[in-house]
């Protein structure tokens, strides 16, 4: 390999570098300091943020489940005395008839799937209550729904009855013809031979 | 060339930094500072950075000690080549690399590499005084591969090792710059001559 004189340029970098600087005295020691301080200061950073990290976690799951626990709360409690007042309420002021009382029925052990027994060793023994209420007041509703189909039926006939008597009266009939009621509660014009015949 | 007395001061130094990591610290500090530290400062061109530079460099070193490969390099070398690297990194950072727009020009003079040195050679007052400001206006690595071989006085095999490159790149890429120094101080002396007719 060939060395190059090049005095020139030897010469000219000796002079240019003539002056390097020289290494702090004290570099050692802030070299130890450094070399010795940054893995600790980054193990703490680290360890700071680990637990903040955790914390932020924690925190998160509490709020949530705390969140869940109050939407429940929202949607089963309240709800269902509320319906059981405003459907019985307009019927019992209605009813042309008194309503016999609906036999109370045994409340039997709710059958809902729980997520868990610890889950459902919390909720209270009174939660369920409402959805029986709702229940009999469901029970309660078709009563009144088929006691009203039968009043109007029976008005209906009424009405019936009177346009065929009033058809009876006032329009010329046979000497034998007669108005009576059939077995339904209906007035039907018939003559007496067919009386005989039946 | 590595000589006896280089190896085993390196080897005690390696085993000190991965035995008692303080002591260690201490002694390769000592023993290889001011050589890593005038590299760079060389090449930084600043103290404070130079200094940051250095302690970066030998974290780095004591964080790698087991990488190291005596049979490669000595441990001045390797300390070398961890510094150059780092230095290059910031200097990058700091100012983007721009060539040169001469250097498609250095290859169209047709000059030997003998001829180059008698050149380089003169022992001329003036031109001296010209190289010094010319060598400042080089890229870093063009000045860091300068000042390894001519200033520090390192083979080209250990320059290799510490700029990363083969010996025979270095040697064409060392041709070039003294090329294109030749070709600066001969503009120069055309000018001054244009200016004294």
């Amino acid at each position: 390999m060939t060395t190059h004189r090049d005095t020139d340029l030897r010469e000219a970098l000796r002079r240019r570098y003539a002056n390097t600087p020289q290494l702090p005295t004290d570099f050692t020691e802030r070299m130890m300091e450094r070399a010795n301080t940054k893995p600790v200061q980054r193990h703490r950073w680290q360890w700071a943020a680990s637990v903040a990290a955790c914390l932020l976690i924690v925190v998160g799951i509490g709020l949530h489940h705390e969140l869940n626990e109050t939407s429940q709360q929202i949607v089963q409690a309240p709800s269902m005395p509320e319906v059981h007042e405003v459907v019985n309420k307009p019927i019992e002021a209605e009813a042309p008839q008194p309503i016999a009382a609906v036999e109370p029925q045994p409340i039997q052990p709710h059958r809902t799937a729980r997520k868990s027994r610890t889950h459902l060793q919390e909720l209270p023994d009174t939660l369920g209550n409402g959805i029986w209420r709702s229940e009999r007041n469901v029970t309660l509703a078709l009563k009144i729904l088929s006691e009203c189909a039968t009043t109007i039926q029976r008005e209906e006939q009424e009405v019936r009855n009177h346009i065929i008597q009033a058809t009876f009266n006032a329009t010329p009939q046979p000497a034998n013809a007669v108005l009576v009621t059939n077995e339904a509660g209906d007035y039907e014009v018939i003559e007496t031979k067919r009386i005989r015949e039946i | 060339m590595k000589s006896g007395s280089t190896v085993k001061i390196d080897e005690q130094i390696v085993d000190a930094v991965k035995g008692d990591r303080r002591r260690g610290q201490e002694l390769m500090i000592g023993h290889y500072g001011q050589e890593v530290f005038g590299m760079i400062a060389r090449l930084a061109g600043n103290v404070m950075d130079a200094e940051e530079l250095t302690q970066d460099t030998f974290l780095r070193a004591f964080n790698h000690i087991d990488s190291y490969d005596p049979r490669r390099a000595s441990l001045g070398t390797w300390l070398c080549r961890i510094a150059y690297r780092l230095t290059l990194d910031f200097l990058k950072r700091r100012s983007p690399m721009t060539v040169s727009i001469e250097d498609s020009e250095v290859w169209q003079t047709d000059i030997s590499d003998e001829q180059l040195e008698a050149e380089l050679s003169t022992g001329n007052e003036e031109r001296i005084s010209r190289l010094e400001l010319l060598i400042d206006q080089l890229p870093p690595d063009e000045r860091t591969l300068l000042t390894l071989h001519y200033f520090e006085d390192r083979p080209l095999d250990e320059c290799s090792f510490i700029m990363d490159a083969t010996p025979h790149a270095l040697a064409n890429r060392l041709y070039r710059i003294r090329k294109k120094l030749y070709k600066e101080l001969r503009q120069k002396a055309k000018g001054t001559r244009q200016k004294t007719s």
